[in-house]
């Protein structure tokens, strides 16, 4: 610590950087607890590197910044990014200083924050940007990388074009991406910059820099109302043409950002190339659900489900519903006609991929089960489909029992005579059968008024039928398990009920960030923690219970082979046209 | 030991259950039962009548007159079904008319026989009546459940031949009967120490035969008392099948004591169907035609359960029916006819328990296929149930193709019972061979199939082998020489297992290898029980020791042509 009872003075902040400490104290935050001390030594250090009498960028090439630790360097750098703006240099000194930061850094905020600080830093003096661009033409390596930032922060259109349609790659690249993030005065000249974009894109076939030029151009697009909506098209034809990574990658990205500024043309297409996707790659999926989230709140709505539908069943690396979280997440909030039309259709292909897909739309794992406000009146389904959904309904919901069975009594409300009967008989065995709680109670609930009410009466007497006939047995002491057996059998439940406990603290999150604490006795906790100051603070902590129950199928145990294979003839079984 | 007995006697709910003891309890004190209970025949109220010593030494004619416990007023005097009437009957007609004449000059003692005791109530007009009617050749005695506990502990149950031991662990398996397990275990080492102690005389054979006959009935009436069957209903097996190993030497023998051994022999089965009837007539066969209920009445909430009592009260149910079919050949036609029926009505009943309870359609533990051979071979005997054979293995073949290849609950060869409820523990190619390493149920069910002409079935379970189950050892059992010593007490070093059956799609080769090795190998028809017409004791041997039910007893039903 340079000073431990107040402020570092120039003196002893010049004898830190003489020995090497400087950049270390930096990331130390100078040993100073208020925000206002630091900021205060570091604008001293800015007045002093800015005097010569430090030179703060120069320490960046040692490998001091390398070794500094992880939660230090978050802080420090902050520090540091903040004060580039203010830091006199040369352009080759401070580009050196931020490609040191960028390289700690990685890919996240703090890099983009030393690159933005950097455009800030250039911004403060036009002639620093004309050196990064002059050094840049002159094949500069490190001025390539800062090239596109000099350009947008000095927001200079027609060099950036110049540097789009110059032959060098490096160069090439650094323009477009610049020209995306300009801001334009008008229309006309931001046509013109989508005009040279499409000029080149029709001249490439790099991946890399078509997904820039999609970028750009959505980036453009969504700058100025007016774009040329055919330019943008034909870019997205141009770039989408080879289904190179990056281009999926920036169509993805294009749908998620920009999908509000895009005209319906543009839309239609990046969904349409979005299609040939690779599925395996996780980072376009996920980008990719991010946009067909967004989409499932447009017109395009239906065209998001059908790429989703398209992909679940596309016969290459396979990708689920799961993949697409926040688009099922987004789609089973949203209206509730669509979710139930999505549904059906996707059951009714009985194409595995989709009727788990449309399954999980409805599955639920820790709220206790509500009945589905489900309604076919809306959608024509003949008789032959109406058992057919049932079945698969079953089949692939038959965990969630009250909201397959709500689905059932829906479909019982068309009363559709030729099917009315299958279905009804479907919803005793195996549902009512199996769930005598659940499934009961909700069936119970129908009203006299309801549509479904005389079939679910009839399934409900056969039920009580069933119970009765059960209860009627009485008790049996022959046929009990012996005590040894249940001791075997606890003793066995009992391991099992241990090993999934350890297994799931292993894998817990939370457990990891949490030092955990083991409760013998009683219904609350006491803890004295220190706080500043060396004071002792108390905290009470009122434990709560936790618990999950779930109704155990009975068909599951009195039948355990039968009901597995007849949940697997229902979601195996395809529809005949 | 004697609270035990009188508790016994007290607790005998039906006259002729006193009857079914009293014979070899007198015979064991010696006397000459010349008369014993019958059904139909009138006896002009005599139940049983021997010739014997009195307490004074004098030898005398017995006439005994036998009601159910306590003697109430309704019981002496209520119908014309009471003692009073009997003894009346006893005086006025069998006296004069019915004592065999070599017996005419001895005096005669009636006696008045319950399992409970005199109600005071009634005290005062039985011993009036008895003082009034005693004349020098007529006397009256009073046999109460007490005096006739004391007569068993001093008789057949004396300690000389049931020592302390013995009683100790009769007195557990009595005392256990709620934990099945642990009364099976005492009545098991019962049985076996008293057949230790059997030595060359013909006579120490009958008298352990009835002594285990005697303990088993207790041990019967007090589970019924508690409503458990378990321990008796395996006791009963055991005790037949013990009984025959002690008395398949002198049997067909012409020896004075072979009718005394037929008689206890067909004693102990008719107590074996007395017991599994008050078990599966009537509390499961009730429940049989309703859905899942049996499967429910298990009350356990581990599948295997279920599914390990199904099979065996599947095994239990033909085993039942067997007995029927064995009994109608020993009736005369009417009885005959009466008996086939109910095997009918077993076989229906059987069904219906399928039927309603899937699991029966799901074996899970190779040796189920004991119980499921009992049932096919009941079913077969009995006739007209071929479409529901039919149906039955075929749905146990697509089950079973259905869980080897899910990696499910698949046929294993384990036996433990923690085996079986975690299984399938690992889902590794390791683990999947040890679980598979040999069956009988696939050749049964093939064998089957093949005779029943399901080629497609067959054709699946032939897949099977061929895709999954190549390393399985398919095998059948049959006895050899060395079995008769050893099947009825459970002893293992015997037996030839009949191993690599071919599987095909007709099932010739099987019918070929099978039929040859039956050929070849003579041990089942060498089998005592066998030889003398009583082959359902080979099939309870199965059942109850579980070994496979030798092919002899169905390769000619499926396959006639490979009659020897």
């Amino acid at each position: 610590m340079i000073n431990p009872t107040g402020l570092p003075d120039r003196t002893r902040l010049k004898h830190a950087y003489e020995i090497g400490e400087l950049i270390p104290e930096v990331f130390r935050r100078f040993g100073l607890a208020d925000r206002a001390d630091i900021l205060a030594t570091m604008e001293l250090c800015i007045e002093m590197h800015n005097a010569g009498e430090i030179n703060l960028i120069s320490l960046a090439g040692d490998r001091t910044l390398l070794s500094v630790s992880d939660e230090q360097h978050f802080a420090g750098q902050r520090l540091l990014v903040d004060a580039i703006p203010k830091l006199r240099a040369s352009v080759p000194d401070m580009m050196l200083f931020v490609q040191a930061l960028v390289e700690k850094g990685g890919t996240g905020y703090l890099t983009q924050s030393a690159q933005a600080a950097f455009g800030s830093w250039c911004a403060n003096d036009l002639s620093r940007l004309k050196e990064v661009a002059s050094l840049a033409r002159d094949n500069n390596a490190l001025a390539q990388q800062f090239l596109s930032v000099a350009l947008i922060a000095g927001n200079m259109v027609t060099q950036g074009t110049s540097f789009a349609e110059s032959n060098n790659q490096e160069n090439k690249r650094s323009g477009v991406v610049a020209l995306g993030r300009m801001e334009y005065k008008d229309s006309l000249l931001a046509d013109s910059t989508i005009r040279t974009l499409l000029h080149e894109a029709k001249k490439t076939d790099s991946d890399d820099l078509l997904s820039k030029i999609l970028l750009s151009t959505a980036q453009i697009s969504a700058n100025v109302e007016q774009a040329n909506g055919r330019n943008i098209c034909a870019i997205i034809e141009y770039a989408c043409k080879a289904h190179g990574r990056k281009t999926m990658l920036s169509c993805a990205r294009v749908l998620w950002l920009f999908h509000r500024h895009l005209c319906n043309d543009a839309i239609d297409l990046l969904l349409q190339a979005l299609h040939s996707v690779d599925s395996s790659d996780r980072e376009i999926i996920s980008e990719l659900d991010n946009a067909l989230a967004e989409l499932l709140d447009t017109k395009h709505d239906q065209s998001a489900i059908n790429l989703v539908r398209d992909l679940l069943i596309a016969d290459r690396t396979p990708v689920t519903i799961f993949d697409f979280d926040g688009f099922r997440r987004k789609l089973t909030e949203g209206s509730s006609k669509r979710i139930q039309q999505t549904f059906v259709f996707w059951m009714l292909t009985g194409k595995r991929p989709l009727c788990e897909a449309a399954g999980a739309f409805f599955r639920r794992t820790r709220d206790k089960e509500i009945p589905l406000a489900f309604s076919l009146q809306d959608i024509p389904v003949s008789s032959e489909e109406q058992i057919f959904l049932s079945k698969k309904t079953i089949g692939y919901l038959f965990s969630q029992p009250v909201a397959a069975s709500s689905i059932l009594v829906a479909i019982l409300r068309v009363r559709n005579p030729k099917a009315s009967m299958r279905v009804g008989n479907l919803l005793l065995n195996p549902l009512l059968l199996s769930y005598g709680g659940a499934v009961k109670d909700y069936l119970s609930s129908i009203s006299k008024e309801d549509q479904a009410y005389a079939q679910v009466r009839r399934v409900l007497k056969h039920g009580s039928k069933y119970i009765k006939d059960l209860n009627s047995v009485g008790i049996i002491k022959e046929l009990r398990p012996s005590e040894r057996q249940r001791q075997i059998h606890r003793d066995l439940f009992h391991d099992q009920m241990r090993q999934a406990q350890k297994d799931a603290e292993k894998e817990s999150v939370l457990l990891s960030l949490v030092r955990r604490s083991t409760i013998l006795y009683g219904k609350k906790s006491l803890t004295y923690i220190e706080g500043p100051g060396n004071e002792r603070r108390p905290i009470e902590m009122h434990l709560q219970e936790h618990g999950f129950e779930f109704e155990m199928p009975r068909l599951d145990l009195i039948d355990p082979v039968g009901l597995d294979y007849l949940l697997r003839l229902f979601r195996a079984e395809t529809f005949k046209v | 030991m004697k609270l035990i007995i009188r508790d016994y006697l007290g607790s005998l709910k039906e006259r002729e259950e006193l009857d079914a003891i009293l014979p070899d309890l007198l015979s064991e004190l010696g006397f000459i039962v010349y008369s014993k209970p019958t059904r139909g025949t009138r006896q002009y109220g005599v139940d049983i009548a021997a010739v014997g010593n009195d307490d004074d030494g004098e030898r005398k004619i017995f006439l005994f007159s036998v009601k159910q416990g306590d003697l109430n007023r309704q019981d002496w005097d209520g119908t014309p079904q009471g003692l009073r009437s009997s003894l009346n009957e006893i005086r006025d007609v069998y006296i004069p008319t019915r004592i065999p004449k070599r017996y005419r000059s001895l005096k005669i003692v009636i006696c008045l026989c319950f399992g409970g005791d005199v109600q005071e109530q009634v005290r005062t007009e039985v011993t009036l009546y008895t003082e009034q009617n005693s004349t020098p050749v007529v006397s009256f005695d009073e046999w109460n459940g007490d005096r006739i506990a004391s007569l068993l502990m001093h008789g057949i149950l004396r300690e000389e031949i049931l020592p302390k031991d013995l009683r100790a662990s009769f007195q557990k398996s009595v005392a256990m009967v709620e934990q099945p397990d642990v009364a099976y275990f005492y009545f098991s080492e019962l049985v076996k120490q008293l057949c230790m102690k059997v030595g060359s005389r013909q006579k120490s054979r009958i008298t352990v035969a009835r002594q285990i006959y005697i303990c088993l009935w207790i041990l019967f009436v007090w589970a019924r008392s508690i409503d458990n069957l378990e321990a008796p209903y395996r006791a009963s097996e055991l005790a037949l099948l013990n009984v025959w190993h002690l008395l398949r030497p002198l049997i067909d023998k012409s020896s004075k004591d072979a009718k005394s051994i037929s008689t206890v022999l067909h004693q102990l089965i008719e107590l074996h169907g007395i017991v599994a009837a008050e078990l599966l007539d009537k509390k499961i066969i009730p429940h049989t035609a309703k859905l899942h209920a049996i499967s429910s009445a298990v009350e356990s909430r581990n599948s295997v359960d279920i599914n390990l009592k199904l099979f065996d009260l599947i095994g239990r149910i033909a085993l039942r029916g067997i007995w029927q079919l064995w009994a109608a050949d020993h009736s005369d036609a009417i009885g005959a006819s009466d008996r086939r029926h109910r095997a009918r009505k077993y076989v229906q009943t059987g069904f219906e328990l399928i039927l309603n309870n899937p699991a029966l359609t799901s074996p899970l533990c190779d040796q189920q296929a004991i119980d499921i051979a009992l049932f096919l071979l009941l079913a077969a005997f009995s006739g007209d149930a071929q479409d529901s054979i039919s149906s039955w293995l075929h749905e146990m073949t697509v089950r079973l193709n259905f869980a080897f290849r899910l990696d499910g609950k698949y046929l294993c060869v384990f036996t433990e019972y923690r085996d079986l409820i975690e299984h399938p523990k690992e889902h590794t190619d390791v683990y999947r061979r040890e679980a598979t390493s040999g069956s009988i149920l696939i050749p049964l069910i093939a064998a089957w199939l093949a005779a029943f002409k399901d080629e497609s079935a067959l054709k699946a379970l032939v897949n099977l082998q061929k895709s999954k189950l190549q390393h399985c050892t398919l095998q059948l059992w049959l006895p050899d020489a060395a079995s008769e010593d050893q099947l009825y007490i459970g002893e293992r070093d015997h037996g030839l297992a009949l191993c690599d059956i071919p599987l095909s799609e007709t099932g010739e080769e099987l019918f070929d290898t099978i039929t040859e090795a039956c050929l070849r190998e003579r041990g089942f028809e060498n089998l005592s029980s066998n030889r003398t017409g009583y082959w359902p004791i080979i099939l309870l041997a199965c059942r109850h020791y579980r070994y496979p039910v030798p092919p002899q007893f169905w390769i000619n039903l499926l396959h006639p042509t490979s009659k020897d």
